[in-house]
């Protein structure tokens, strides 16, 4: 009794103590549990940095693919600096092992693969990163929130993540025919509302086409986007060859609405293609009010 | 064998070309172009309407530059089938598709600044001259004395080298991997004028050329020394002849990427329709090697409608049975 008691109090008395109790929570393995919140953290996916950087933990390893300005200035001025464990697609394990972490936060899908190497250096959550939509990526930053001891950090981030993007959505005309893609030399690829950025450009009230094919992003022609002819066209040319720049002087242009209205926009492919995250969409949402305000759209180096 | 009956023999393809060329031109499109419109589209007079801006500036470009990249590469096939003795030879024996791809994947991928400026179209084709280079030295491509399979082992070996060079490429910068993949495939789904005017001069040039030669390959076919002695300058011809190849296949390579299995299908089909006579085989090669391009960029838009798949990866899947079943009718 008299030990239940002390319990009590030291629970009431130190907040921190909640700490000491294990955490357990749901991965796309089942159950994953840690005894303790987590002080050494690696995470081998962008949109975990952006969780991480929402509950005010820095990690101490990330995947950054060599190049921290992947990473959203927004997300970084949140971190203390970090060591670099490679590429998402090869995470160096050795430096991972190396940094002795407490937790790994790891793609379900990406890193399925070495998902037994990983938990044999720390204790691995598996979540999903790539292909997920906008609300997938928020569960899981609820997700991170707790694993991290974070839970009530987390929720109130969350909280006013969802009044800034009502925010924006207030501020843009419904229903608009928004097409957003990513242009390469050979390849334009259709984000669809089954993507991350095509989710978040509906939760902002705009009319995001359907997956072609039940794929999530699609190359498509200048054909299929004739097809579709939307209202606004937002690209992000990941290279300065770029086939969007090709199409710009067919003459088969011209017939696109957008280009008529000259409602074309070019965004910053590391923001709006790369990221996923809270800071992401919110990157996202400002950068789509100013873009349909025609407004100049602020550089995000 | 139709080489008895002209009239089937020559008209029977023209037909199926025709026919073919003018289901490319509205089939299977996003934006409903009507079989009439197709052909209105291309007589004189004011284009207004979306769907006939359609047909003209994407679908005529695209369909043109099938037929030539088709003729080309057939030819090119048959040249080397010739020069090799070799009916496995193919264009990408001589590791141009090869060396073609692994300077895309590298200039892609890391993009160094000294190149550019410079257009992947271009990159790559020098990239595919390169590794052609390698294997004419490491198979003594000119050299009359030696043994021809020399030849079709170098471009084996530097084939392998380079497709090794272009994985770990792809591993390297994953990143990129999907846009290359999809390239590596090779298709046309994205040609226009510009592509169809850079191959034109190519194919108006060197097919012909390739005709010339076909008199003098023919005897080639006997063996090396009876070209010999009834007059032929083998090492000449050999240089010539493989030049021709080099161009032709990097002309094609920069349109459409590596497109594999055409030049290996082609010669073998003709040589069924029409007999060894390479004077009347480079011809129909040019006939069937267009009608199975245009045949293959048509399912390429028709499997996956409304998105589109690489020709290229069709032509595997039209081509693959009727290999077999040339191979099985010839036991």
């Amino acid at each position: 009794m008299f030990t239940r008691f002390i319990c009590v109090l030291l629970s009431v008395l130190l907040p921190g103590f909640s700490i000491a109790q294990a955490i357990s929570v749901q991965d796309s393995n089942g159950d994953f549990t840690l005894e303790r919140p987590p002080g050494r953290v690696v995470v081998l996916e962008l949109s975990f940095v952006d969780a991480l950087a929402a509950a005010g933990v820095s990690p101490i390893g990330v995947a950054d693919d060599n190049d921290p300005k992947r990473i959203l200035p927004a997300v970084r001025d949140h971190l203390k600096p970090w060591q670099s464990v490679g590429t998402r697609a090869q995470p160096a394990l050795e430096t991972i092992a190396a940094l002795k972490p407490d937790l790994i936060i790891a793609d379900s899908a990406r890193h399925a693969g070495i998902y037994r190497q990983l938990s044999s250096i720390a204790p691995t959550l598996m979540l999903k990163s790539r292909n997920e939509t906008y609300e997938q990526d928020l569960q899981s930053a609820a997700v991170i929130g707790k694993v991290l001891g974070k839970n009530t950090e987390m929720q109130q981030r969350l909280a006013l993540h969802r009044q800034r993007i009502q925010q924006f959505a207030s501020q843009l005309p419904k229903g608009l025919k928004v097409v957003f893609g990513t242009s390469r030399e050979q390849q334009f690829n259709l984000h669809s509302r089954g993507s991350y950025t095509g989710s978040v450009l509906t939760a902002l009230g705009m009319a995001v086409s359907a997956p072609i094919n039940q794929a999530a992003l699609s190359s498509i022609s200048l054909e299929q986007l004739l097809a579709i002819n939307p209202d606004w066209l937002i690209v992000a040319h990941y290279r300065p060859q770029s086939i969007v720049r090709d199409w710009q002087q067919d003459p088969l242009w011209q017939m696109l609405t957008a280009a008529q209205n000259n409602q074309v926009a070019v965004v910053d492919s590391n923001s709006w293609a790369r990221m996923r995250g809270i800071f992401a969409a919110e990157h996202i949402a400002s950068d789509l009010v100013a873009i349909l305000y025609h407004r100049p759209v602020p550089p995000a180096q | 064998m139709m080489s008895g009956r002209p009239l089937i023999a020559w008209g029977g393809p023209l037909a199926l070309l025709a026919g073919i060329f003018w289901l490319s031109l509205f089939s299977w499109s996003p934006v409903p172009i009507g079989s009439w419109q197709a052909i209105s589209a291309l007589l004189p007079g004011k284009v207004s309407v979306l769907s006939q801006a359609l047909v003209l500036n994407l679908r005529l470009p695209r369909s043109l530059v099938a037929i030539l990249l088709g003729a080309s590469l057939a030819v090119a096939g048959c040249l080397l089938q010739t020069l090799t003795r070799n009916p496995l030879a193919s264009p990408s024996l001589l590791g141009i598709n090869a060396g073609a791809s692994l300077a895309m994947v590298v200039t892609s991928a890391f993009d160094p600044s000294w190149v550019a400026g410079y257009s992947i179209a271009l990159l790559a084709a020098m990239g595919g001259g390169l590794s052609w280079g390698v294997v004419m030295l490491l198979g003594r491509g000119w050299d009359t004395a030696g043994d021809r399979s020399r030849l079709i082992l170098g471009g084996v070996a530097v084939s392998a080298l380079c497709a090794a060079l272009t994985r770990a490429t792809l591993l390297l910068a994953e990143d990129h991997a999907w846009g290359i993949f999809h390239w590596l495939a090779g298709g046309i789904a994205h040609v226009r004028w510009r592509e169809f005017w850079q191959l034109l001069p190519f194919s108006i040039l060197l097919l012909p050329l390739a005709w010339l030669f076909a008199s003098r390959l023919n005897l080639l076919q006997l063996s090396d020394d009876s070209a010999r002695t009834l007059g032929i300058r083998l090492g000449q011809l050999r240089l010539l002849v493989n030049l021709v190849v080099v161009l032709l296949v990097g002309s094609c390579v920069s349109v459409a990427g590596p497109v594999a299995f055409l030049g290996l299908l082609v010669p073998h089909m003709a040589r069924a329709w029409i007999g060894n006579d390479l004077r009347l085989m480079l011809p129909i090669g040019m006939l069937f090697g267009a009608v199975l391009m245009l045949l293959a960029d048509l399912l390429a838009r028709a499997v996956a409608f409304p998105a589109e798949l690489p020709a290229g990866a069709m032509l595997a899947l039209i081509g693959a049975p009727c290999f077999i079943w040339l191979v099985r009718r010839r036991t």
